[in-house]
């Protein structure tokens, strides 16, 4: 173990140094507590210092009030020696920071008995210090696998619906067909209002419950081939394939008529409204789907706002079935 | 200074007899003997030097301090000194030094310089006895 001895006095530091030679430390030796304490702040500082109290300049008692202030050298073992032998001399010692002291003159037994414990102390911290850090690592790891799996998935774990992933990959290729075979498709963007609110007053499980709930009206009201989705929280997107002029209509009018029936239910402390904007992708329209998705984005929070502005109805708590559906 | 038919060891042992433990502790100083390394007669001769050129250099320096009548300077030599004293055995030097640190100033302002000559006076005892100890070791 590499030991720092730091002493004045040449007899004992070299009595000391011989000491511990022989018992195979390796040794770092100061001749000032200046120098002790220049050495404690390196960087591979021996992890267990011996500190004659009373040193010009310095005193040991000064380099362990240090060493304790300072994060980077507060662990170290620190032993005071000292031919103060008087109690409270002692006690003012262990005070400043020391962890043990030793009385000169020095008897190799108690000097090996507390240097061992010393030791065993050290190699408990550092290995505390390692399984900490392994931890740390492992969590970080974990973390990382998790986001990695997040991005690998398709599916918003809540409600069962696509991801922003899943449903701009299955979106994108859908497009592709719709231009190739001539068709048309409706993409309505959907936004639940009041979520804020129904966290705010209820906590957040049952925020999520509205989320899926609205997940499930909207599951309901479209068909199976026909790509629904949660983007994030509480914004959904649906993208409804192969659709006539009269299906549209019929959509809007059979999403609101869902939103009242699930809330005459009563399954909830309050009514579910959402504010929804539509586009039409036709066959020869030039715009990618992430324009597709901003221009339906762009019509619902317009739709939102006069909603807002209507009385009454600003709040989440007004009778259902006046989410609006523009086409 | 001694006839050649003496030997050293003779000399240094006899010497040791002729001082009190409680002056020169041979124990203390022969414990360093039994420290194990290969080189502990080497140790011993080295801790001898070191012990005396450092009292040495410290005598001048208290000597100094009570000059400029600075009298915790001079407890602090004191202290220095009655740590390598001890640890050597130098019994009696440590207990003066133990004196200088301890005495109210006002009593040690009077007694220093009578304390600084006992100091001097035990050193003048264990210096021969410590330097003919480092020649019975170097044989």
């Amino acid at each position: 173990m590499r030991i720092l001895i730091a002493d004045d006095d040449p007899v004992s530091r070299r009595i000391l140094a011989i000491t511990l030679l022989k018992w195979g430390h390796e040794l770092v030796i100061a001749e000032t507590g200046v120098d002790a304490w220049t050495e404690l702040q390196k960087r591979d500082a021996p992890r267990i210092a011996i500190l004659d109290w009373m040193m010009p300049g310095m005193e040991g008692t000064e380099v362990c009030r240090l060493a304790r202030a300072n994060e980077a050298t507060s662990h170290a073992y620190l032993i005071l020696l000292t031919a103060l032998a008087r109690k409270e001399d002692l006690v003012a010692g262990l005070d400043a920071g020391a962890d043990d002291y030793l009385t000169k003159p020095l008897h190799s037994h108690e000097l090996r008995a507390r240097l061992n414990a010393g030791a065993r102390i050290v190699e408990l911290q550092s290995n505390l210090a390692l399984r900490v850090s392994e931890l740390e690592l492992a969590v970080e790891e974990r973390k990382q696998a998790e986001a990695a799996l997040r991005n690998l998935t398709l599916t918003d774990h809540l409600t069962g619906l696509y991801n922003d992933r899943g449903f701009l990959t299955l979106a994108e290729h859908h497009i592709k067909s719709v231009r190739r075979k001539c068709e048309k498709s409706l993409l309505l963007y959907a936004d639940m209002d009041g979520l804020k609110e129904i966290n705010d007053n209820f906590g957040h499980n049952e925020g999520s419950r509205a989320i899926a709930s609205v997940a499930d009206i909207l599951s309901r009201t479209f068909r199976d081939t026909d790509i629904v989705a949660r983007l994030g929280g509480d914004e959904f997107v649906v993208l409804a394939k192969n659709l006539s002029g009269t299906q549209f209509e019929m959509f809007a009018a059979r999403l609101d008529e869902n939103i009242q029936k699930f809330n005459e239910t009563n399954v909830l402390k309050y009514p579910l409204s959402l504010s929804t904007g539509a586009v039409l992708i036709n066959h020869d329209s030039p715009l990618s789907l992430q324009e597709f998705i901003d221009q339906a984005d762009t019509e619902m929070y317009a739709n939102k706002r006069a909603k807002r502005i209507m009385p009454g109805s600003e709040s989440i708590f007004t009778p259902a079935g006046n989410s609006s559906l523009a086409f | 200074m001694w006839s050649e038919q003496i030997k050293t060891e003779t000399i240094s042992d006899s010497l040791f007899s002729l001082l009190p433990a409680e002056t020169l502790d041979l124990n203390v100083l022969r414990q360093f003997e039994e420290l194990g390394t290969d080189e502990s007669q080497d140790l011993l001769i080295e801790l001898i030097d070191l012990y005396l050129n450092d009292a040495q250099e410290r005598f001048y320096l208290m000597h100094s301090a009570l000059a400029g009548q600075d009298y915790a300077l001079l407890r602090r030599h004191a202290h220095s000194l009655r740590g390598s004293s001890g640890t050597l055995g130098v019994m009696q030097l440590a207990r003066v030094c133990g004196a200088i640190e301890h005495l109210p100033l006002s009593q040690l302002v009077l007694e220093a310089g009578q304390l600084l000559d006992s100091l001097a006076e035990e050193f003048s005892k264990v210096r021969p006895v410590l330097l003919a100890e480092q020649r019975r070791l170097t044989k």
